[in-house]
């Protein structure tokens, strides 16, 4: 259950700043491209200026979350003696950053 | 009686002189690590033992192969352009000479005005505060390649492993082949290809104005 829990960990750090990085500062964002957002829009409003800072600690937060998840969920686990609360801590934990893709994706760009 | 004591001693001293040779070169070796170590037996292929990356020279030995096995080389101008601008530029199907892509969009871009000049003092990479990167300094000529590839829609899996392939280069040119910096490099690049690869295709837009790189 430890290992589980690790490599649970290891994944949702990996994979939450490759969303976070990825879905979210380059996909709705921009980062790496040249192609910035309008002024006075959504984006603009998620991406730059102090906004879009918050914007990007919340995501960024979300990333932790994914990571910190497994590692809460093992010791209730080791607690309880049963491995539903590791399962469950990390589903729970990966869904923030799950929904900020899913955000990314379907935010309007302009 | 004497000849033996002095034989056994001198085998003695040599024994203790090359176990004491081996042990240094034991400790010392994994901290001062040989370039042998990274570079493989063909001189041009590199490993890095911290992550366990292989990284493989294109045939050409002029860079790697990007992270999903693509030559960056045998890449030309004009490959994968997105949907939404391929359907609304003037374009032309012609054969991929090398047949990696069935087909390739060949756009006029006689209609993009041209980019601005390279300045030092801007940042082209514009990443997020929360993502900084120690290379972003010395990627920014290749930000600004990229941004103009993109710009002069030359084609978005061009522009990208040409994004790679200079990023690569930045990295060799700035970092010694022992040095850690050169794989933590290499390992950066690779992440930030992967994200232009993954999510970039949204941004793959001509440029409006000679103000865009």
């Amino acid at each position: 259950m430890r290992v589980a829990a690790y490599v649970l960990s290891i994944v949702g750090a990996i994979g939450g700043f490759f969303l976070a990085f990825g879905a979210w500062g380059v996909g709705y964002c921009g980062a790496l491209t040249p192609d910035v957002a309008s002024p006075a829009t959504l984006r603009d409003d998620l991406c730059r200026g102090t906004s879009g800072d918050i914007a990007g600690g919340v995501v960024v937060a979300c990333a932790l979350l994914a990571a910190a998840a497994p590692l809460l969920g093992l010791r209730l686990a080791l607690r309880r003696g049963t491995a539903w609360p590791l399962a469950l801590c990390s589903v729970i934990g990966a869904s923030p950053i799950a929904a900020v893709a899913i955000l990314a994706a379907t935010l309007p760009q302009s | 009686m004497t000849v033996p004591v002095v034989r056994i001693s001198a085998l003695g001293v040599a024994a203790l002189v090359v176990a004491a040779a081996a042990i240094v070169a034991a400790s010392v070796s994994p901290l001062v690590p040989t370039a042998s170590a990274y570079v493989l037996s063909n001189g041009c292929d590199e490993y890095d033992p911290a992550t366990g990356t292989y990284y493989r020279c294109t045939p050409d030995r002029t860079t790697f192969y990007t992270p999903d096995g693509v030559n960056p080389n045998a890449v030309y101008p004009g490959t994968e352009y997105s949907a939404t601008y391929s359907s609304t530029l003037s374009t032309t199907k012609t054969s991929d000479p090398i047949g990696i892509q069935p087909l390739v969009n060949i756009s006029d871009p006689i209609m993009i005005p041209p980019p601005a000049p390279y300045s030092s003092s801007k940042s082209y990479c514009s990443i997020p505060w929360w993502a900084p990167s120690p290379y972003s300094s010395i990627w920014n000529y290749s930000c600004y390649q990229h941004d103009v590839c993109y710009g002069s829609q030359a084609g978005r899996k061009y522009c990208d492993v040409r994004f790679w392939h200079n990023m690569i280069a930045d990295c060799k040119r700035a970092f010694w082949v022992i040095s850690p910096s050169r794989y933590a490099c290499f390992a950066n690049a690779a992440s930030w290809y992967a994200a232009v690869r993954a999510f970039g295709g949204s941004h793959y837009k001509p440029r409006t104005s000679s103000f865009q790189p």
